[in-house]
């Protein structure tokens, strides 16, 4: 067991760490869309790639906060069903989560690191003209951010397993509420 | 092409899985790696549709507006929007019966323009309205319900979460349709205010009217009035400082909706120029570094999982045209003769129910990709169709058993010894006047699509 805790406080210090850095991006895509757009209007010369910098790092922003969104139980579900039957309901639902989770992920890692190597040895671009925007820092961290969700995937597996051998609720991960409605 | 089995598969799989609890995103995503497996019969198609739909699906100039428009809003909020609105609601409805729920009903009228977020209205709402009516000797159903029901207004008046993924799920153009949602958002609003008026005259005690009498009799008639006079020249000072914050707050947010409106910039500039626009107006408002941070963390925590869902809706979404199910479910629909009208009532009932059951962007994932071409295939309007289903959707959030409003307001209510039943049954009326606005918009459908076609 306490290898696992080990883990588990890894992968909170590394999830918390990318969420700073999406954090980061966020703010200072504000800024970019405004450079651009005042660059624009006012001296006539708009920060060149805004738009294929803005999306390429929309993807990256998702997959940095990934991890964090399922190791903090930010992930939306309904307990209608599964909470009316009790600790080991929950917890049956949240191994199936997980379980479930880990196969989707997987199968995104699977299929992105050879795109990913690709994309690293060649030094491939996106789009044209004076700003391309290379292609390997989006594709790394579609990659890494799928890893830390299958991490994260199964240290709740792992809760939930002991759940619900125990049947004690202090084994579940409590989920936060949906944060939107 | 898949059969009719393998295609009832799919959608069953996936309400079984999420009603199962199981993670939404997750189970919109497996479910379409299944859907693929079925229809190609080959994981390596499975592998790279995934890994390409993860890379591309997101990767798209429009998704920048969410965590740009939340960003705007967190930031204003932070500002005291919220407060700064309920005081000068409460100003402006002096004269009426029943003014503080009034003033609670238009500052979420209000603040609706600030956020896009259902829940931080009926949060704050619930901190700073709620005290009040009380201490005015309001029926706290009656208070609870105007907190719970005026917050679903956050999602109706632009910009708001629900309108950006309903037009990235359809390709609508996101500055349509937040103008489609002004007109049938202040329309529930003035239907609210209606019932607010119209109840604390007839029904007097709702509101408090006699408890104040009695209270106000022990007070020698003097004293009162030294204080309430000292009172209203603070008053003055203070609205005038809320006031010019307003103003600022207001022509902010007209400016980014205009420029938006007006073509003079992409729905992603616009919330760009807000979301730096409010962090200034914070500063002014003497923010500290800290606490910028903290913003940014938090839009940084509620757009993580909201993106997440985005990707796997589209996964699903893309999976669900290829296997020709949309198609298929028109036709079923059109043979079972219901018409156009009967096929609306369906939809309207299932959101309901939905509504009630799970939180609305993952309704919006689960349904909008199947309802929305038949509803455009049956002659309705795609943007007045978009608002009602918003509308339809809002509503379920109101109703037992599982109203997640009703649940953030009895959270953040300081009081507690509130019981969720008076939270259920003072939004009775509420979800009432949004049923009534739905059927407005079914029948004239020009109160959304007015102001867009200007």
């Amino acid at each position: 067991m306490r290898k696992i805790s080990v883990l588990q406080d890894w992968n909170a210090r590394v999830v918390r760490a990318l969420l700073a850095a999406a954090a980061v991006i966020i703010f200072l895509l504000g800024f970019l869309v405004c450079a651009d757009v005042f660059g624009r209007a006012f001296f006539n010369s708009p920060v060149k790639g805004t738009p294929e910098m803005v999306s390429m790092s929309i993807v990256i922003i998702c997959f940095l906060l990934a991890g964090y969104s399922v190791q903090s139980g930010g992930m939306i579900y309904t307990d209608v069903v599964s909470g009316a039957l009790g600790v080991r309901g929950r917890a049956a639902a949240q191994l199936l989560s997980a379980v479930l989770g880990i196969l989707l992920f997987g199968i995104i890692i699977w299929g992105s690191y050879e795109p990913m190597l690709h994309a690293v040895l060649s030094g491939e671009y996106e789009g044209e003209g004076a700003l391309r925007v290379p292609v390997w820092p989006a594709r790394s961290i579609v990659v890494i951010g799928a890893i830390l969700v299958v991490v994260s995937y199964f240290i709740l597996a792992l809760s939930a397993v002991g759940a619900l051998i125990s049947g004690r609720t202090e084994d579940i991960v409590v989920p936060s509420a949906s944060p939107h409605v | 092409m898949l059969g009719h089995f393998d295609m009832i598969a799919i959608v069953v799989v996936v309400l079984a899985l999420v009603f199962a609890g199981v993670h939404i995103a997750i189970a919109l995503g497996i479910t379409a790696a299944l859907g693929i497996y079925l229809m190609m019969g080959d994981v390596e198609v499975v592998r790279t549709f995934i890994a390409n739909t993860a890379y591309e699906a997101l990767r798209d100039y429009v998704f920048a507006v969410i965590p740009l428009f939340m960003l705007m809003g967190d930031f204003l909020a932070k500002c005291g929007a919220a407060r700064d609105l309920y005081t000068l609601g409460n100003r402006a409805s002096k004269w009426l019966p029943g003014r503080l729920a009034a003033a609670t009903i238009l500052a979420n009228a209000l603040f609706g323009f600030v956020t896009g977020v259902s829940i931080a209205a009926a949060a704050a709402f619930s901190r700073i309205a709620y005290p009040e009516m009380r201490r005015y000797g309001y029926r706290s159903d009656f208070a609870l319900g105007c907190v719970a029901g005026s917050a679903c207004l956050g999602m109706l008046i632009p910009p708001s979460v629900l309108m950006i993924v309903w037009c990235v799920l359809t390709e609508l153009s996101i500055g349509k349709l937040f103008l489609a949602g002004v007109i049938p958002g202040l329309l529930a609003a003035a239907g609210m205010i209606l019932y607010v008026v119209v109840a604390a005259k007839l029904r007097p005690e709702l509101v408090g009217e006699t408890r104040t009498d009695v209270a106000a009799v022990p007070l020698g008639a003097d004293v009162t009035q030294s204080v309430s006079a000292s009172r209203s020249v603070e008053d003055d000072e203070n609205i005038r400082a809320i006031l010019a914050s307003t103003l600022l707050v207001v022509s902010l947010i007209i400016g980014t909706l205009g420029a938006i409106w007006f073509g003079l910039c992409t729905p992603t500039e616009g919330a760009g120029i807000g979301a730096v626009g409010a962090l200034i107006l914070a500063v002014i408002k003497g923010i500290k570094p800290r606490e910028v941070w903290q913003v940014v963390l938090d839009v940084g925590r509620t757009s993580g999982p909201l993106l997440l869902l985005l990707f796997c809706a589209q996964l699903y979404s893309r999976v669900l045209s290829m296997t020709g199910f949309t198609e298929a479910a028109k036709s079923f629909l059109l043979s079972t003769g219901a018409g156009p009208w009967g096929i609306l009532v369906i939809m309207v009932a299932i959101w309901l129910v939905l509504g009630c059951l799970i939180d609305s962007i993952s309704i919006i994932l689960l349904t909008v990709p199947i309802f929305s071409p038949i509803a455009v295939h049956l002659g309705f309007d795609p943007l007045a169709f978009a608002i009602m289903g918003i509308l339809a959707i809002e509503t379920g959030l109101l109703t037992p058993p599982f109203g997640i409003l009703v649940f953030t307001v009895k959270a953040a209510v300081p009081d507690r010894n509130v019981q969720l039943a008076e939270i259920f049954t003072g939004s009775i009326p509420y979800w009432i006047v949004l049923l009534a606005v739905v059927a407005a918009l079914a029948i004239f459908p020009q109160l959304a699509t007015f102001l867009p076609r200007l």
